[in-house]
């Protein structure tokens, strides 16, 4: 009997299991949700202007450019301990480790050796290790009269012959090995480990050497040479000596970068990462546009365009839109700014690559879904070019007081709303 | 005791699948399932008169009272649309329900059945197109929803007179459905763009979709009162005239969620981390559903009255009316994806039933066999947003019902088979012809009588 009751329970699963669920076609023009755009063309771009922040940077600068920027000194820090082999400072004070040879070692930017230049190294003997610091030190506060250095030597560039056709970048190396103490005595309370290279003449134009941020393999570098002397046995004189290299890359260094005075152009919104203008771009009627909105929309696109001068704009640079966290002080905002005052949200929009067509296209959708949550506020964008953009270049953007309307910048929104 | 396990079994599966799927699901509160059991499908009937068995009519309360035994009945039911494109099937559980007669002067019931039911997807036969910034844009959209509205029932019976007996249904609503607004986007694919590249994206692979989703959670509680009276006569033929309405108890409540609509980034249906806005790992999550409450928006009400003359002791004539209202004005009707509101249902049947005899001779005397026509009309109306007018639209049914019922056992047990067959015309939609097949159970035991000792 149980059998039967089971063969009906199965028959009437397989008989409803074989329901069709296909889809139908039918009139469904009425929105049930519908699309709609908004233009605004109430835009305005600002100018303001920091010492230039080049602590990021994978390379280095010395000389003076053809636009006027001056790089007169580099410094770095190197770390106290070796990247290749177990060695530190402190433990190369071991009185079984003897010290051959010491250099110091920049990585020119090129494979083209450049001649006839000589450069200078000098060391802070007497100040410890803050004298500079990535993030804020720059031409304004480090003035390179009122830093006691002491000279150490001097070098050349020098190229290896290469052994077959790989690249050989030329290399700039100086003798550091009187100075070596005062890198290894950790009782020194000013233990230094701070360098500055300067070139011994005035470069009539720049050059770039590797920095830290460009990889191991080619960051400036500590290299030292040792011997360690072991007796096998206490009672014969049989010894072993093994002599080994440890290198000691820099973890910070900077450019000092002087910038040229250069005045803005009005109705052009002008950027650029040595001269460190910034831009800022308020969309003063954006919360009235935004306001009207059905309260479930979701932005679908929402492009911010600016027309820029194709002769004066450099091709392929990358642009940094970020919302502002607060409001802006424009009163704030004159001269050459010691630090930034601008605060943002990060990680919000992405970063732009600018093409060579006349038109910078901004993708700033996320911004105005969040300040239609209601999450942020409509402070602005503030506009900066990224690190990986030549510093000496400059990138101009027609901003709202351009006498041709049609350069004016616009931002288009797309959005849906049920 | 007849809840054994085999029934438990079999109602697990039934309640386990109940399929809908067609555009009339998508009008109102989904399409509502106006005959619950086999018996009143093979009469094409509202279930007002008796045609279950003599003078018992298992959806009119008032004729439990003339039960020889109380019963338990289940009813399994499937419906196939077909039009010229497309052709879909719906099934199951129909209805459940416990009669219990109190020595031929009370009755009361309980009994659980959908009260109407959603399943759709839909999609736009046609494409909106729009020209901006010298793009053109393509927009389709497509709907889907699920779920329903169940109904719990409570009635009670008593016998005024010898002719004249009462009822009262007490229909507790509850549910919930889901709806869904797909709405694709693709730009510039019909070869007016300039970067048309001349492969025209006709399934929408291309398209970017954002889908809003919805949510409706129902209760509400209905009263419905019978009464029946077999005094008249016509000749000697005894008349039974039925009456019964439909109204609102408690108001009708629906919480609505209303969820943030989502780009479907990976095109899986699904809100995921990979959609836009993200919903979780940023601070981008988007703010948590609204909830509203909306009452008013669905206010049934029906009044019927049904005629039964019997012939002979075996054959009736019965023919029966019925108007259904939904009595709500709403300019914007959260029941509706497709804002269309079912305002007015209108029923006739004529129906013919040659009843089992009492004591049956031969096995053929043992079955009773039903027939009957009827005609159908519904009225909907759709509210045109940011407007105060509508538009009105409407479809009816002619169709054809026969049925049988087959008698046994000592209870007078019966398994029941309905069968109506539909012509729809439809206004807008094309013409459909519906089948709609129904089987039901019913098992009879003795209750309130004392065994005799063994």
């Amino acid at each position: 009997m149980q059998n039967i009751h089971l063969s009906v329970c199965l028959f009437l699963l397989i008989a409803i299991s074989g329901c069709l669920e296909n889809t139908v076609s039918a009139d469904l023009n009425d929105p049930g949700m519908m699309h709609d755009t908004l233009s605004i063309s109430s835009i305005m771009g600002f100018n303001y202007q920091t010492p230039p922040q080049l602590g990021n940077s994978t390379l280095l600068y010395l000389g003076t450019d053809s636009s006027g920027f001056q790089n007169p000194f580099v410094l770095f820090i190197v770390q106290s301990s070796s990247i290749n082999t177990s060695e530190t400072f402190d433990s190369l004070i071991d009185s079984t480790i003897e010290i051959d040879s010491a250099k110091f070692i920049l990585t020119l930017n090129n494979d083209t050796i450049e001649t006839g230049m000589i450069f200078d190294l000098y060391y802070f003997p007497n100040s410890g290790d803050s004298i500079f610091s990535e993030s804020n030190s720059n031409y304004l506060n480090l003035i390179e009269s009122e830093l006691s250095t002491e000279y150490v030597s001097s070098g050349r560039l020098f190229q290896r012959l290469p052994d077959s056709t790989e690249n050989i970048y030329p290399t700039l190396s100086f003798n550091v090995l009187n100075i070596i103490q005062s890198f290894i005595d950790s009782s020194n309370i000013n233990q230094n480990r701070t360098l500055l290279v300067k070139p011994k003449f005035d470069l009539s134009h720049t050059l770039s050497f590797k920095s830290s941020e460009s990889g191991f393999a080619f960051a400036p570098q500590l290299h030292i040479f040792t011997h360690d002397t072991t007796y096998i046995d206490s009672t014969s004189d049989s010894v072993s000596v093994d002599t080994l290299s440890h290198e000691f890359i820099s973890t910070d260094d900077l450019s000092i970068i002087i910038p040229p005075t250069v005045s803005s152009v009005p109705g052009q919104l002008t950027l650029g990462r040595g001269l460190s203008y910034k831009g800022l771009i308020e969309i003063s009627d954006l919360d009235s546009f935004l306001l009207p909105l059905p309260e479930q929309s979701i932005i679908t696109k929402a492009e911010l365009s600016f027309h820029y001068p194709i002769d004066t704009t450099q091709p392929n640079f990358y642009l940094q839109v970020q919302p502002v966290s607060d409001t802006i002080h424009y009163e704030q905002l004159q001269g050459v700014l010691l630090e930034d005052p601008i605060e943002v949200i990060s990680n919000i929009l992405p970063v732009v690559n600018i093409s060579n067509n006349g038109k910078v296209v901004l993708n700033i959708r996320e911004y105005l879904q969040l300040i239609h949550f209601g999450y942020v506020s409509n402070y602005g964008l503030k506009l900066e070019v990224i690190n990986t953009s030549n510093p000496f270049n400059l990138y101009s953007l027609y901003s709202h007081s351009s006498l041709i309307d049609s350069l004016n910048p616009e931002l288009f929104i797309h959005y849906v709303s049920p | 005791m007849f809840l054994r396990k085999k029934y438990y079994q079999l109602l697990i599966i039934l309640f386990s699948f109940i399929y809908a799927q067609d555009v009339y699901s998508a009008y109102g509160v989904g399409e509502m399932l106006l005959s619950h059991n086999a018996s009143v499908i093979g009469t094409g009937s509202i279930g007002l008169m008796p045609n279950f068995q003599r003078n018992v009519s298992l959806s009119n309360p008032s004729t439990w009272i003339n039960m020889p035994f109380a019963y338990v009945s289940i009813n399994y039911g499937g419906v196939q649309i077909e039009d010229k494109l497309n052709n879909n099937i719906l099934s199951g559980l129909n209805q459940f329900q416990f009669i219990l007669p109190i020595k031929g002067r009370y009755a009361i019931g309980i009994g659980f059945q959908p009260y109407s039911s959603q399943l759709y997807s839909l999609k736009s036969n046609n494409t909106e197109i729009k020209y901006i910034q010298q793009d053109t844009l393509n927009f389709n959209r497509m709907i889907n929803g699920g779920g329903g509205i169940s109904d719990f029932s409570f009635s009670l019976s008593a016998r005024f007179t010898n002719t004249e007996k009462g009822a009262l249904k007490f229909n507790y609503l509850f549910g919930s459905s889901r709806n869904q607004i797909a709405y694709s986007l693709n730009e510039g694919n019909n070869g007016l763009d300039d970067n048309f590249n001349g492969v025209i994206d006709e399934d929408g692979e291309n398209s970017v979709n954002y889908i809003y989703n919805q949510r409706n959670i129902y209760d509400g509680t209905l009263i419905n009162g019978y009464l029946s009276s077999n005094r008249l006569y016509i000749g000697k033929r005894s008349l039974t005239i039925s009456m019964s309405f439909n109204s609102i108890l408690n108001p009708f409540r629906i919480n609505n969620y209303s969820f943030y609509p989502f780009e479907d980034i990976n095109n899986n249906g699904y809100y995921d981390i990979n959609d836009y806005p993200q919903p979780a790992g940023n601070d981008s999550i988007p703010p948590s559903a609204l909830k509203s409450e909306f009452k008013n928006q669905f206010i049934p009400s029906q009044y019927a009255i049904g005629f039964n003359l019997e012939l002979t002791e075996m054959l009736n004539l019965q023919a029966e009316l019925s108007d259904w209202s939904d009595l709500a004005n709403n300019e914007n009707n959260m029941l509706s994806n497709m804002n269309y509101q079912l305002t007015d249902y209108r029923h006739i049947n004529i129906s013919a039933i040659r009843f089992a005899r009492a004591l049956p001779r031969y096995w053929y005397e043992s079955v009773h066999f039903r027939s009957g026509i009827f005609f159908r009309e519904y009225n909907l109306k759709k509210h045109i947003l940011n407007d105060n007018n509508f538009v009105k639209y409407d479809y009816n049914d002619i169709g054809l019902s026969i049925g049988l019922g087959v008698k046994f056992g000592f209870t007078k047990n019966q398994l029941d088979f309905g069968l109506n067959l539909i012509s729809r015309s439809d206004s807008i939609n094309n013409d459909k012809f519906i089948t709609n097949f129904n089987i039901g159970l019913t098992i009879g035991d003795i209750w309130f009588v004392k065994r005799r000792s063994k």
